[in-house]
């Protein structure tokens, strides 16, 4: 691998001037001739068989094309899901949530939709209603009775479990053991574009543009539903305005789809956010951990279990239940392991995969629990984790691969970046944390296309998603290395499945390492038969670089449309590109995940906060994550995915909460579920990139993007102990839950004296 | 949103007038900003709209050194940017500044958010406590009532069928008497404020946002007045008290102390009134 | 009923009914579909333009209450490829991720550089909290904003 020189520049996105113009295209924007307007009826009782559902009234409507349920669909596969395809697009003998849909109109105009959608009626025999997990957990009521009975408890979606050593031996044996219990709430993405789809059924098959993560994925869930070959699906993906993981696999598509089947019109769904609100969470979770210390302080027992409520049906449910599991144990190498994962149904809003994917749970259990140990220790929190962290080198977790990160100099460096060691004021208090997940773009093998046209300028092909990550610029970047051509003659290829490779998804911090592995392997391909072709032509290949449309060689400047002709033997005017499939394959290696992990995504954040124990409000005063990138092949891209992460996991840390009477989301809009404003930023906000140059990707780069959700809400809670010595295990961390904790202690430290 | 009929008057007789006609099936539209929210959630549905952005007599706006005179159509915006309030009145001009958001203040209008009523209106706490009066305007004449009692409960008003609301007289405290108000808010709306006017026997204390309407709070008032504004304490105190004595939701113990809190806080940035 | 207006330096006139939202107007019948809707709720600001140079959310207001005014949605700030300042200093802080608010946050920074032309910091993150972005975490959007007004 040569040495980058586009890659690591802080290069101006592809996509930019598009979007400060507002020329960029997101599905809502989409229209085709002919186009129908569709609007969801959805399910107003939590849980019930499903009697009648009424569309007569609505049908009736001036203006309805037609109105579809789930009995016009029999002939289909009506279920999709991540692993566990238990989720009807349209209710089919139950409704399982408060928000689930049980029709879907189509009209000539979105107002006719909406009005019909109202008027669609729900009979139902009402169920008794699971209003979240810890209710369902002990319910003989089942909310998917079909599903596997867990020999514990009710409405188990999906257990999984680590065990490692001999762990109660090893709790046993502990000269200390902290035992705590610590809980995350539900939350919602709050993609600011809200899910999208636009299909229609044509000569060629079914068209559907979608605002997806996953659109291959959606390609093969579309195929399988309605009974029709892959070949005949074909899902195209403009700008998505978001996605967080709140758009993986199938969503709205089918529905969209089946709509557009009955209708024999194009159909355009476009949910309001309060529909998106009811489409997918973060898990909610409860963690409850035991973690036993020997003489030296090092930690030689965790025993853990995370309960997730999934909600009404699985999406990413059981994935993030193992992997939560997975990753309980934390970065500390612990001997003894026990780490249980269990998602359970409720009858609340499904949840699924958002940013950091069961992983900010368990870190704000684990990172907590350690700062207590330390604390108990009499050590400093940073001192600690230096001495404790997994070296590099060194195994993590059962044989999965060794930790390929230097945890602790990260951690040093975000320790310094907020003047850990410098006198501090009265009323503030310092805190830190280390995240740490298993990377995506394990066990998968994709693959890329680069295309050298005979001017000079070149066409990647490449399944990542554009959500704001920026993987237009990013695999320009690494294409331009590998041909070494110019950035600016590189252009990246929306997403369409139609002809391009496979992909399972843009998520999981992956795509740099998986999809832009395989990219710059087909650069670096082509490049060498323009090599090969140059040195046939003009007798030298010689340092040989793109420039435009010449090749450039030893001394010597050609246009390639010349040294093509001459090679090949044709007139320029019947040359095609030059081109290559890179492939990046993974799938070797055994892990306790099944793969071998490919890297680490590591995230430390470190705080200062002050308090005014008057109000309970928690100001941070400074704010440093470190990004362990590896090499950050945009960095300004980088940077911007770090800091919206880490902005993001303030967000759980201090302001957002899915609230809930009972089964129903009483918060589902931003009147009343907080997200962060650009007043919350922290005072002084530093990101740092971390580049070791120690991943698997281009030029020793890592996945990232994630990492910023990890520690940043256990180093808040840390810094809020060192402030005043009071610790809390609840998220978020309001001022009134600060203030009752402040109170609490008081009355506590009076009754005392 | 349901249709409507739109009508744009340009006197405040016709706009009284097309309200008269289509009864209790029109409503006045101002800024838009809570009146079309409630219409797009489709929690009202008036077959009429009387649009009066263009009756000027509702948006005038005058300083002196006795009172604001502040037509009900001026919006937000012009009261947190106009020189004068924030010479002799910073609190409304800061008060102003921190009403929802900027786009709400540029459109929205004072008199759209005090007959609407909404319980968190920041507005409506420092009126009461500044013993604002309002004029109503009908077919059948004028009114004047204080905004006391103009204000009944969240939501509720005393705005009879086929009133508008003209404006709002706010007395200014003499100079030299202090006016102070905070607000704190976890979401988009405020949840506790006090408003805080110091003026030796005509002290006032409120407390907004937390009940159905601005909570008076005479006998902290009158323990500043006793004190020459000095102790704090018993003011937040008896602050304390009487939420709790109309607050018995979740969190009620929480925002009692808030209130208390935020008093203290209003008077410690309470600046003395300046003339103009 | 027509609303006639200037729409990005030119007149138009639209015939809607009534109860016809801007934002529909501009999206939907005039195909600029710049302008974003997303919290519908006035908060997030994704549908803001300029009315008389002033920031509006176009989710909440008739097409109507536009008559007469001069309207300017993110359609209307480049002058031909030459980009306005605002959208000049976002594409070199890379304030943009993906996309979705920044016409909104776009014109918030223009109608900033209106109000207060001399914002400092502080300022800036006060004025621009009425206007949400899920991706950046707004540093990025920070700093733009501050290269803006210094060219404004």
């Amino acid at each position: 691998m040569t040495e980058p020189i586009e890659a690591g520049q802080r290069h101006q996105r592809k996509d930019i001037v598009d979007k400060v113009t507002g020329r960029a295209r997101y599905t809502c924007d989409l229209e085709v001739a002919g186009m129908a307007y569709a609007r969801l009826a959805r399910s107003k009782v939590a849980h019930g068989t499903l009697k009648n559902v009424d569309t007569s009234a609505a049908r009736a409507l001036p203006g309805v094309i037609c109105v579809v349920t789930a009995k016009d669909f029999e002939h289909l596969d009506m279920y999709y899901g991540e692993s566990v395809l238990d989720q009807p697009f349209l209710a089919v003998d139950r409704v399982r949530y408060i928000g689930e849909p049980i029709a879907g109109v189509v009209a000539e105009t979105q107002a006719i939709a909406d009005e019909a959608a109202e008027l669609v009626t729900l009979e139902v025999e009402e169920l008794p209603i699971l209003a979240d997990a810890a209710q369902a957990m002990t319910s003989t009521t089942l909310i998917h009775p079909e599903r596997p009975v867990d020999p514990e408890l009710a409405n188990v979606c999906n257990r999984a479990v680590f065990a490692y050593g001999d762990v109660d031996q090893a709790l046993e044996d502990a000269v200390y053991v902290h035992e705590a219990t610590y809980t995350f709430p539900a939350l919602y993405h709050y993609a600011m574009e809200p899910h999208s789809c636009l299909a229609e059924w044509t000569t060629e098959g079914l068209e559907m543009w979608s605002s997806t993560q996953q659109p291959h994925k959606v390609r093969a869930d579309l195929a399988r539903m309605f009974r029709t070959p892959h070949n005949n699906v074909r899902v195209r993906v403009p700008f998505v305005g978001g996605g967080y993981g709140s758009k993986g696999q199938a969503k709205y598509e089918p529905v969209t789809a089946a709509m557009a089947l009955v209708a024999q019109r194009p159909v355009r769904l476009v949910n309001s956010i309060n529909e998106s609100f009811h489409t997918v969470t973060r898990h909610a979770a409860v963690v409850t951990m035991k973690t036993g210390i020997d003489a030296d302080g090092k930690i030689i027992a965790r025993d853990s279990q995370v309960i997730y409520d999934t909600g009404a049906y699985a999406d990413k449910g059981p994935r993030v239940a193992r992997k939560g599991a997975y990753r309980s144990a934390g970065p500390y190498s612990i001997p003894h392991t026990r780490s249980v994962g269990i998602a359970v149904y409720s009858n609340r809003v499904p949840a699924g995969a958002f940013r950091g994917f069961s992983t900010p749970q368990v870190v704000w259990a684990g990172e907590s629990a350690v700062d207590e140990i330390a604390r108990h220790l009499g050590m400093s929190p940073l001192e600690y984790r230096k001495r404790y962290l997994t070296e590099r080198g060194k195994p993590l977790l059962g044989d999965d691969a060794p930790m390929d990160a230097d945890l602790p100099q990260g951690l040093q460096m975000a320790a310094d970046a907020i003047g850990w060691n410098e006198p501090r004021r009265a009323g503030r208090g310092r805190g830190l944390g280390s995240g740490v997940k298993d990377g995506g773009g394990g066990a998968a093998r994709v693959e890329a296309e680069v295309h050298l046209h005979r001017d000079g300028s070149i066409e990647v092909v490449a399944s990542t998603i554009e959500l704001g990550q920026g993987p237009q610029t990013a695999f320009a970047q690494i294409a331009a290395d590998g041909l070494c051509a110019r950035f600016d003659d590189v252009k990246v290829r929306a997403v369409d499945t139609w002809g391009q490779r496979f992909d399972p998804g843009t998520n999981a911090s992956r795509s740099t390492i998986s999809v832009g592995s395989a990219v710059y392997d087909a650069a670096c391909q082509v490049y060498l038969q323009v090599c090969d072709a140059a040195e046939q032509v003009i007798g030298t290949s010689e340092r040989l670089r793109l420039e435009g449309p010449d090749v450039v060689a030893g001394d010597q400047r050609k246009p390639l449309v010349e040294i093509l002709a001459e090679m090949r033997g044709l007139q320029p005017d019947w040359l095609g590109s030059v081109f290559a499939t890179g492939v990046q394959d993974s799938t070797k290696g055994d892990g306790p995940l099944g793969y071998t992990s490919s890297f680490y995504e590591v995230g430390h954040s470190a705080v200062e906060v002050e308090v005014d124990p008057e109000t309970g409000v928690l100001t941070l005063v400074k704010c440093a994550s470190v990004a362990d990138v590896g090499f950050a092949v945009n960095p300004t891209s980088v940077e911007g995915q770090d800091e919206g992460s880490t902005v993001m996991g303030i967000g759980h840390s201090l302001y957002e909460e899915l609230e809930f009477n009972g089964p129903e989301l009483i918060n589902p809009s931003l009147v009343d579920y907080r997200v962060p404003r650009a007043e919350d930023l922290p005072r002084e906000f530093h990101t740092v990139l971390l580049e070791n140059r120690d991943g698997p990707g281009p030029f020793g780069s890592k996945g990232a993007g994630e990492g910023g959700t990890l520690a940043i809400a256990p180093a808040i809670a840390n810094a809020l102990e060192d402030a005043t010595g009071l610790r809390i295990r609840d998220l978020p961390l309001t001022p009134e839950r600060v203030w009752r904790a402040l109170q609490n202690e008081r009355a506590e430290q009076q009754d005392e004296s | 949103m349901a249709p409507f009929e739109l009508h744009r008057p340009h006197e405040l007789s016709e706009a009284l007038h097309l309200l008269d006609k289509h009864g209790d099936d029109a409503v006045l539209h101002m800024g838009g900003t809570e009146l079309l929210l409630l219409m797009k959630l489709g929690f009202a549905q008036p077959g009429h709209l009387v649009d009066g952005k263009r009756v000027a007599s509702l948006a005038t706006l005058r300083v002196d050194d006795q009172r604001l005179v502040i037509g009900a159509g001026v919006t937000h915006r012009r009261l947190e940017r106009h020189r004068d309030i924030a010479r002799v009145l910073p609190a409304l001009a800061v008060l102003e500044r921190s009403v929802a958001n900027v786009r709400v203040r540029n459109a929205g209008t004072i008199g759209g958010n005090l007959c609407f009523a909404e319980p968190h209106s920041d507005p409506a706490t420092m009126f009461a406590a500044l013993g604002a009066t309002v004029q109503l305007a009908s077919t059948g004449g004028e009114r004047t009532i204080p905004f006391r009692d103009f204000l009944r409960g969240a939501f509720a008003t005393d705005l009879q069928p086929g009133e508008i609301m003209t404006r709002i007289e706010v007395p200014l405290p003499p100079p030299g008497a202090r006016v102070g108000y905070q607000r704190i808010a976890f979401k988009e709306r405020p949840d506790v404020a006090a408003a805080v006017v110091l003026d030796g026997a005509q002290s006032e204390v409120w407390v907004g946002a937390l009940a159905a309407r601005p909570l008076p709070v005479p006998r902290a008032a009158e323990a500043l007045a006793a004190s020459a504004g000095r102790d704090e304490t018993a003011a937040a105190e008896e602050v304390r008290t009487a939420v709790l004595a109309v607050d018995t939701g979740e969190g009620a113990d929480y925002r009692a102390h808030l209130a208390g809190v935020l008093v203290r806080r209003a008077l410690d940035g309470a600046a003395p009134r300046l003339p103009l | 009923m027509e609303t006639e207006f200037t729409l990005n330096g030119s007149a138009v006139v639209v015939d809607a009914p009534a109860h016809e939202l801007l934002i529909d107007s501009l999206r939907e019948r005039m195909r600029l579909t710049g302008t974003k809707r997303s919290c519908d709720v006035e908060i997030c600001g994704a549908c803001t333009v300029l009315r008389d140079g002033q920031a509006i959310s176009s989710c909440t207001t008739l097409t109507a209450d536009v008559e007469g005014t001069d309207v300017v949605t993110v359609e209307g700030l480049a002058a031909g490829e030459e980009l306005h300042p605002v959208q000049q200093a976002f594409v070199d802080h890379s304030a943009a991720q993906c996309g979705f608010c920044t016409p909104g946050m776009v014109l918030s920074v223009v109608a900033l550089g209106i109000d207060f032309p001399d914002a400092d910091e502080e300022k800036i993150k006060e004025y621009l909290s009425s206007t949400i972005c899920r991706c950046t975490g707004y540093a990025k959007i920070v700093e733009a904003a501050q290269q803006a007004l210094e060219q404004m």
